[in-house]
């Protein structure tokens, strides 16, 4: 598919007590793909499977044109320097400086940019002195976020990149995305819990869940169209005999005081059930209902 | 593989200046025990291409390294040439150290007229330079060896778990 940043299709690993199972998921240009999750959910697995970093068992995938497993051959791994990545935690010796890591991102990296390097850290508040260890988890993943903004890369590969950040830092982490997206040619893969942020930025939300793809969707489709509606069990019988949500996809989850339903058009809902409160979805209801709601 | 080594020599430069200084001691020690400079360079090249093999390796198992390494433009090819390469040059630095570590023993001594067995072992002696070289040269073989067959095993099993697995093996080899 042309403009395709990311494309999996069938995507199998399989370990001792979990498997990957066919996953699917594209990226394509100008897209910030939100990837979400419970834990252990294989999120982080499918990024390593897209990146080459262990072979698969089943089909294919590919980053920027080049399959996966080539990127860790001589072949392939020049389509790297256009690619970015964050992983959850900061994955450099700890003993290094800040300024060793721009110095060995500068050995790796042919576009490396060292001034946007600088003035990124020092926007940071990153001194050039402190070791990678003395770094707090958010200081860490600032510089994995400087390092990944500075090579002129493509596509950015984000793990959990904002988690640990303060407010502020990742309302300008999120601006920089926005910009950096803006460019033609550009996407961003990015995993979160904090979907907030993700309802900020993303374009699309995959959910996955024991290493399946659950689903695939725009994310204006749920935070724009879709609600929740707060009902009583009376409601949920007059919900299910109109007719409006089909049988198999009325979903439901029980609270100690209601039970929230997933409304699919919360428009055509209020118009029909104007006495019933009906809230905007967002994705973690979304991801909850879908994850753990009950089906009639 | 220019890449590679250059991130290798990178990571391990702090270690390497820690080593130059710890490996210059023990081999003045050494050479000091022995009565005699060969033991300088000899001690300092073995002990280069043996501590970077299993210093870099153990770099590989900080905080991910190793696999965030092939996030970066590299390949695996890269990565090992990269390390072998790092290990012959940190190999031969602790050599070229040795050997003019050993000189400037022998100079001082020779300067400041040392009496006694040290005094005449270390006494200048333009012999004792072929000597040196040979003696060198064969455990910079040893030690090229050593970190040829623990390298593979450290990029296969990892650094702490190839140091547990080797010793019972040698023991069940011999």
């Amino acid at each position: 598919m042309s403009g395709s940043l990311i494309e999996a299709r069938g995507l199998t690993k399989h370990y001792d007590g979990f498997s990957l199972e066919g996953v699917d998921l594209t990226v394509n240009e100008g897209e910030v793909v939100g990837f979400i999750g419970q834990n252990g959910a294989g999120k982080s697995t499918t990024i390593k499977a897209l990146l080459g970093l262990f072979p698969t068992d089943g089909g294919t995938s590919s980053v920027l044109g080049v399959p996966s497993a080539e990127l860790s051959r001589a072949s392939g791994a020049a389509a790297k320097e256009q690619v970015g990545v964050v992983f959850d935690a900061i994955s450099l010796p700890e003993h290094l400086k800040v300024a060793d890591v721009g110095r060995i991102y500068e050995r790796a990296y042919a576009t490396w940019d060292a001034s946007r390097f600088s003035r990124l850290t020092a926007e940071f508040g990153l001194d050039a002195k402190k070791t990678v260890k003395s770094l707090s988890r958010g200081m860490g993943m600032k510089l994995s976020l400087a390092c990944a903004f500075s090579h002129d890369a493509r596509l950015l590969i984000l793990d959990e990149a904002t988690a640990g950040l303060d407010p502020m830092a990742r309302d300008e982490v999120l601006d920089r995305l926005r910009d950096f997206v803006a460019e033609p040619g550009r996407g961003v893969l990015m995993s979160s819990h904090i979907t907030s942020d993700l309802e900020r930025i993303a374009d699309r939300i995959v959910c996955i869940d024991n290493g399946r793809i659950v689903f695939d969707l725009p994310k204006d489709v749920i935070t724009d169209e879709m609600g929740v509606a707060r009902c009583r069990v009376t409601d949920l019988e007059k919900i299910a005999g109109s007719g409006m949500i089909a049988e198999r996809e009325l979903r439901y989850l029980r609270h100690d005081y209601g039970i929230d339903v997933l409304v699919p058009d919360r428009f055509a809902f209020a118009e029909m059930f104007p006495e019933i409160p009906c809230d905007r979805m967002t994705i973690d209801d979304y991801m909850t209902l879908t994850l753990k709601g009950g089906v009639r | 593989m220019k890449r590679a080594f250059l991130l290798e020599m990178t990571i391990f430069r702090d270690y390497a200046r820690q080593l130059v200084g710890l490996g210059l001691l023990v081999s003045l020690c050494i050479g000091l025990g022995m009565q005699t400079p060969l033991a300088m360079p000899a001690t300092l090249t073995c002990m280069f291409f043996m501590m970077s093999a299993m210093g870099l390796a153990a770099y590989d198992q900080l905080n991910h390294w190793e696999l965030f390494r092939l996030t970066l433009p590299l390949s695996r090819r890269d990565v090992v040439l990269g390390r072998y390469g790092a290990v012959v040059a940190f190999g031969l630095l602790g050599m070229v150290v040795g050997l003019v570590a050993a000189l400037a023993a022998t100079g001082v001594v020779s300067a400041v007229g040392l009496p006694g067995e040290v005094g005449e072992a270390f006494a200048f002696d333009p012999d004792m330079l072929s000597v040196m070289a040979v003696v060198t040269c064969f455990t910079l073989l040893i030690g090229s060896v050593v970190a040829s067959v623990v390298t593979p095993l450290y990029f296969r099993l990892g650094q702490t778990r190839a140091t547990q697995i080797l010793p019972p093996a040698r023991r069940g080899a011999s």
